[in-house]
């Protein structure tokens, strides 16, 4: 899909598909048309060309059921601070036609408690978040769209809700999540995506888009030694639990060092390791791709003007 | 339990000791949901009661003028609503812009599309507010205007000779109530198509001060064709001919209410 504000692209050419199950990861550095996405996915904007169903429907198109079925969070909480959040929660139930004891639920499964009868407008923007969170949840929907659910969460709730996406996805819903915290991306998800300039440049699961980069461990006789040659070479590297650990795909590393580069370097001066292996992260990959080291992307073809 | 006709089921609360109103359908639960998420809101509060001080204040004035007001003679509550009925209408305008604008400012509009992405329906929850808010404003100035006329006539003894329910005084609260909804709904209209609360505000001023109040009269063709000389037309003030004064009220409320269904049926929701 594609879609222009004024004379900017900020979806060039987009080819995204969620399956049924799955909890996909969207994650790209911030501009890369990520919440412009899940706009279009869920009706707020048309796309200006391109094919958008959502769930087997146009998503701006009216359905009876579509609102109780696709729950969502898109950037920052949207609340009317003079309602509790019990009110807002009671709100959204209605708006869905969802039952009122949807409400109960959804604070119970996010431990409101009593926090729930005060007025939004007293909340901290923490819990603000957890509050509009809950209201993705009501319904129960069969997709959520959660963008950056987690951000300004304190450990105890971030982990809360991220163990009722996996509760979700373990009991058939899908999620599409947006969020700049690859470690939990990389826990959860099962497949992911990453943007940059308005479409996709990798995607699968975390685990194989993490070996497109990542660092070099090496077990070697004399780390000092080797250390000193491999930053002779300017390359990144330090010392963690005995072994040497050399950075690649970094956007601050110099060149793009393979394992046998690294071996010869280690070759010349008279240095030869044990073990030489790759320890691939997401964090890399992304690093990878928003500094630009990704290969060329081709041209949108076909981009409305 | 008591069931209404349109729709509210009403109950005594599970503590017992408030009377909460249910929704029996989800669009009216997310209506009186909302008005009751108003009647909290301070610049509401305050609308109603600086609305309903003026219905009192005029009320005082005719009584206590030898000629009474706006041609209304003795009459306290002729006097009272021409007084303040039309102006009301403008100022009822301008709180259902702050009022329909603040969903845009909470961004409350983006959560709800998102799950139902209807416009026309979010459109019709933000009316039917509005309407609600209406209802509540008209009867605030209407009883007022009726019951304060009858304190203050038995207190001065005054005897206008016209019953409460005299067809003027009808017509003076059905030139408020067309007032109220007319420019109430040029509000809503102008911050639903304008996308917030300040801009709709500024846009409806733009029309009932700088247009009808300040351009039309200057014109003579249009001075006739406003909403405002219309309004108080139908209170039996003005020379404008009646049917024509209904007409432009009946076409000032078609025409807003189609032009920001027909605009916001496209709402691309960027903010």
């Amino acid at each position: 899909m594609y879609r222009r504000f004024g004379r900017t692209l900020v979806l060039a050419g987009l080819d995204l598909r969620v399956g049924e199950g799955e909890l996909y990861g969207l994650i790209g550095p911030n501009g890369a048309g990520k919440t412009t996405a899940m706009r279009v996915a869920l009706g707020l904007l048309a796309a200006d060309a391109g094919r958008v169903r959502l769930l087997g429907r146009d998503p701006r198109s009216a359905d009876g059921a579509r609102p109780r079925r696709v729950g969502s969070l898109i950037e920052a909480p949207a609340l009317s601070p003079r309602l509790t959040g019990r009110e807002h929660l009671a709100l959204i139930a209605r708006w869905v036609s969802a039952r009122d004891r949807e409400v109960d639920r959804v604070a119970g499964l996010l431990g409101l408690g009593r926090m729930a009868d005060r007025p939004t407008a007293t909340w901290s923007t923490g819990m603000r978040q957890v509050l509009a969170t809950a209201a993705a949840l009501i319904g129960p929907p069969d997709l959520l769209v959660l963008d950056e659910p987690t951000v300004g969460l304190d450990p105890g709730h971030r982990r809360r809700v991220n163990d009722l996406l996996a509760d979700h996805v373990a009991r058939g819903g899908t999620v599409l999540l947006s969020s700049h915290q690859l470690d939990d991306a990389e826990r959860l998800c099962t497949r992911v995506g990453l943007m940059a300039a308005g479409r996709l440049v990798a995607e699968g699961p975390p685990t194989e888009l993490g070996s497109a980069a990542g660092r070099y461990e090496l077990t070697v006789g004399d780390p000092e030694a080797a250390l000193a040659a491999l930053r002779a070479v300017r390359l990144i590297c330090w010392r963690q639990d005995g072994r040497v650990l050399v950075e690649t795909g970094a956007p601050y590393q110099v060149g793009r060092p393979d394992g046998s580069a690294i071996a010869r370097v280690l070759a010349d001066a008279g240095i030869y390791p044990s073990d030489l292996r790759r320890s691939p992260t997401l964090e890399l990959a992304y690093a990878e791709v928003t500094s630009g080291l990704a290969p060329d992307l081709p041209s949108p073809a076909g981009a409305p003007r | 339990m008591i069931r209404a006709a349109a729709g509210w089921r009403w109950r005594w609360g599970a503590q017992g000791r408030r009377l909460e109103v249910a929704a029996w359908r989800p669009f009216a639960g997310v209506v009186a949901l909302r008005t009751r998420e108003l009647a909290r809101r301070p610049v509401v509060v305050a609308a109603f009661a600086v609305q309903g001080a003026a219905v009192a204040l005029a009320e005082l004035a005719a009584a206590l003028t030898a000629d009474g007001l706006a041609g209304a003679g003795d009459d306290l509550v002729l006097g009272g609503l021409r007084l303040v009925g039309v102006p009301g209408g403008l100022v009822f305008g301008v709180l259902v812009a702050a009022v329909v604008g603040a969903e845009f400012g909470w961004a409350t509009e983006r959560a709800l599309l998102a799950r139902d992405p209807r416009r026309l329906r979010f459109a019709g929850y933000q009316l039917a507010v509005a309407g609600v808010l209406a209802g509540a404003w008209w009867a605030l100035q209407s009883l007022l205007a009726l019951v304060g006329a009858g304190l203050l006539q038995a207190a001065g003894g005054i005897v206008s000779g016209a019953a409460w329910h005299a067809p003027a005084h009808r017509a003076a609260l059905a030139a408020t109530l067309a007032a109220t909804l007319v420019y109430g709904l040029l509000g809503a209209a102008s911050a639903l198509v304008l996308r917030g609360a300040l801009a709709g505000v500024v846009g409806l001023l733009a029309w009932g001060l700088l247009v009808e109040l300040v351009l039309a009269p200057r014109w003579v063709p249009a001075s006739g064709w406003t909403v405002w000389t219309s309004a108080a037309r139908l209170a039996g003030q003005g020379t404008t001919p009646l049917p024509r004064a209904v007409l432009v009220v009946v076409l000032a409320f078609g025409l807003a209410l189609g032009g920001c269904l027909a605009l916001y049926a496209r709402r691309q929701v960027r903010d």
